[in-house]
């Protein structure tokens, strides 16, 4: 579904600030793969994010979706096939928008709907209420409401939703739990597994929880100074630990994974 | 105070500022393009009026007020220019622009020429000519209003919303955010424009500096209609914007009439009132803090 060879990026290039933002990647992911990913800050993760959905172009590398090459498509137009959830709950939804039309303006897009026809139809709104309650959260009784007034737990939880409302080829989830309190982020990342299993949708998944890294999806890399360092799948990966990783972080690069929400995520268990 | 003439001339403002609503609450930008798409239609409204074809003119100054908010939008979101300046850079274009429309001189004169509203006289021969003339605006304003607020509910109308509220999503959403940029800041100036051509025919006359000042018009009644209208709708928005620019006639009506002040302190009480409201949220957070620290000191003072 997913195939990156060799990508780079160097950031300000020839400046005395130019950073390696990725050094050669390359990744293959399976159609309904969900891949997870760690790595210490400036590891390079949400950069390859960027790159994959277009933020800027890359300066070397090609990216394939579905067969068809992407490099040089602009952010807008790959958007149609790649759904995105950040750090920030506020960045997934328009806050000045009602629920409804936040996943209206998704699905009529999405659906091909002519521009200049009404984005809210009877039969959208029940199915959008119907969609919503399988979040669990009340929201389908809230459609009227405007998003900003919703909390970070529920914005991102729509966030989801609507990224998925009409399933993209790739979900890209950067952090997408890092925000939120300990419950809404189980809550979030329950919905998560199970949008993504029900839709059987390749996933990326960045995160700083190595445990649940480790737990959810099928397969788990580690990047580390723009490249991929690790890559875990099958029986290794079900026999691996929180702290077997990080050692064998350690030992790989003789440098602590530098980050004190992974230390606290390793303790967890 | 003559009544029945200023709410003619707030039901024309009206059309301006429903147009000022779009870039200001919609695209969260003030837009500075609007000081000359309104002279803009103002004058190629004229001009079509004094060849005879007056009802072309509002058609004219519609589709030129939109070209002038094309070059706007191209400015800021193709060329990367700040939306201000980009504003202010279309703006300082359009005097010459304006001033070739009107054949190089400062102003002219309708008199003697058919115009919409002479040619509405002409067909109700019978009615009130203040009503009927506040009837037409009515209805004009009416209709942009019902058009605006339909659009908005539209999937294009959604995805304009979408641009100004969260651009970010608005391009994770693969919505092409330059192109609704530029549609917005045409759509916006399109009414602009359509409220100078009205205004040309009403008052009879076009005239270089007819726009001077009328942003901080259209803010300043944006921000008095949600005042009086304070739903928070697309629907109270756009209805907010309309009764906001009759009431700010009404204000200026009235203070001239009771001599609170001369004419020309008009655009410097607008200025005031525009920047007194942008304020508010400041003087809250002043006044708050105010609070807290006095409520802390005197909990600190009785332990
Ligand atoms: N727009 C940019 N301009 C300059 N440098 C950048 C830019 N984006 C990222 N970088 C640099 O590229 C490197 C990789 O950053 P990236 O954001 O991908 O890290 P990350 O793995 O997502 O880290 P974190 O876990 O903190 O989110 C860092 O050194 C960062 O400073
Ligand atoms: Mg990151």
């Amino acid at each position: 579904m997913l195939e990156i060879r060799n990508l780079k990026k160097i950031f300000q290039p020839g400046t005395p600030h130019a950073q390696t933002g990725l050094a050669g990647v390359s990744l293959s992911l399976r159609p309904g793969e969900f891949l997870t990913i760690v790595g210490s800050n400036g590891a390079g993760k949400s950069t390859l994010f960027n790159a994959i959905a277009g933020r800027f172009l890359v300066d070397g590398g090609d990216i394939r979706l579905g067969g068809e090459d992407i490099t040089y498509q602009r952010e807008h137009v790959r958007a149609r096939n790649i759904g995105r959830l950040f750090q920030d709950p506020k960045t997934g939804t328009a806050p000045g928008l009602t629920i409804e039309e936040n996943l209206a303006l998704v699905y009529s897009k999405a659906t091909n709907r002519f521009p200049l026809r009404l984005a809210l139809r009877a039969s959208d709104r029940q199915y959008f209420r119907a969609e919503l309650s399988r979040l669990d959260m009340g929201l389908e009784d809230r459609l009227q409401v405007k998003a900003g007034l919703l909390s970070g737990g529920q914005r991102q939880a729509l966030t989801l939703l609507i990224a998925t409302l009409v399933p993209p080829r790739l979900l890209l989830l950067d952090e997408h739990t890092a925000a939120l309190d300990p419950v809404a982020a189980a809550k979030v990342m329950a919905l998560t597994a199970q949008i993504c299993d029900r839709n059987n949708m390749t996933t990326l998944m960045v995160t700083h929880n190595i445990s649940s890294a480790l737990k959810t999806g099928t397969r788990t890399i580690m990047m580390d100074q723009g490249r991929i360092v690790m890559d875990l799948s099958g029986a290794e990966r079900e026999n691996m630990t929180s702290q077997d990783l990080l050692r064998r972080y350690r030992e790989m690069t003789r440098r602590e994974l530098d980050n004190d929400r992974i230390l606290f995520s390793g303790e967890e268990e | 105070m003559d009544t029945l003439g200023t709410l003619q001339l707030g039901f024309v403002y009206a059309i301006m500022a429903l147009g000022v609503f779009i870039t200001f609450r919609v695209m969260n930008t003030p837009d500075l393009t609007v000081d000359g798409s309104f002279t803009l239609g103002l004058a190629v409204s004229a001009v079509c009026a004094v060849q005879g074809l007056p009802v072309a003119g509002l058609f004219a100054g519609f589709i030129c007020g939109a070209g002038a908010g094309v070059v706007t939008g191209l400015l800021q979101s193709k060329a990367g220019i700040h939306p201000l300046l980009a504003g202010i850079l279309t703006m300082t274009g359009l005097y010459s622009v304006n001033l070739a429309v009107m054949g190089g001189s400062p102003n002219v004169s309708l008199l003697q020429k058919n115009t919409v509203f002479s040619e509405l006289r002409r067909v109700f021969a019978r009615t009130d000519k203040d009503i009927l003339l506040l009837a037409a605006v009515t209805i004009l304003t009416l209709l942009c209003l019902l058009a605006l607020g339909w659009l908005f509910h539209t999937g294009l109308g959604l995805r304009l919303r979408a641009v100004g509220n969260n651009p970010d999503m608005a391009r994770a959403s693969s919505i092409n955010s330059d192109r609704i940029c530029v549609l917005a800041y045409a759509l916006a100036n399109a009414f602009v424009g359509l409220a100078g051509a009205t205004l040309a025919q009403y008052q009879g006359y076009a005239d270089i500096n007819s726009g001077a000042g009328i942003v901080m018009v259209g803010l300043a009644s944006v921000i008095i209609g949600e005042v009086v209208v304070r739903k928070q709708s697309i629907w109270g928005g756009l209805l907010a914007a309309a009764v906001g620019a009759v009431v700010y006639r009404f204000l200026i009506a009235l203070a001239l009439y009771a001599d609170f002040f001369p004419a020309y302190m008009l655009r410097l009480v607008s200025a005031v009132i525009v920047a007194i409201t942008l304020a508010i949220p400041k003087i809250r957070e002043i006044a708050h803090n105010a609070r807290v620290k006095k409520e802390g000191r005197r909990d600190a003072g009785n332990p």
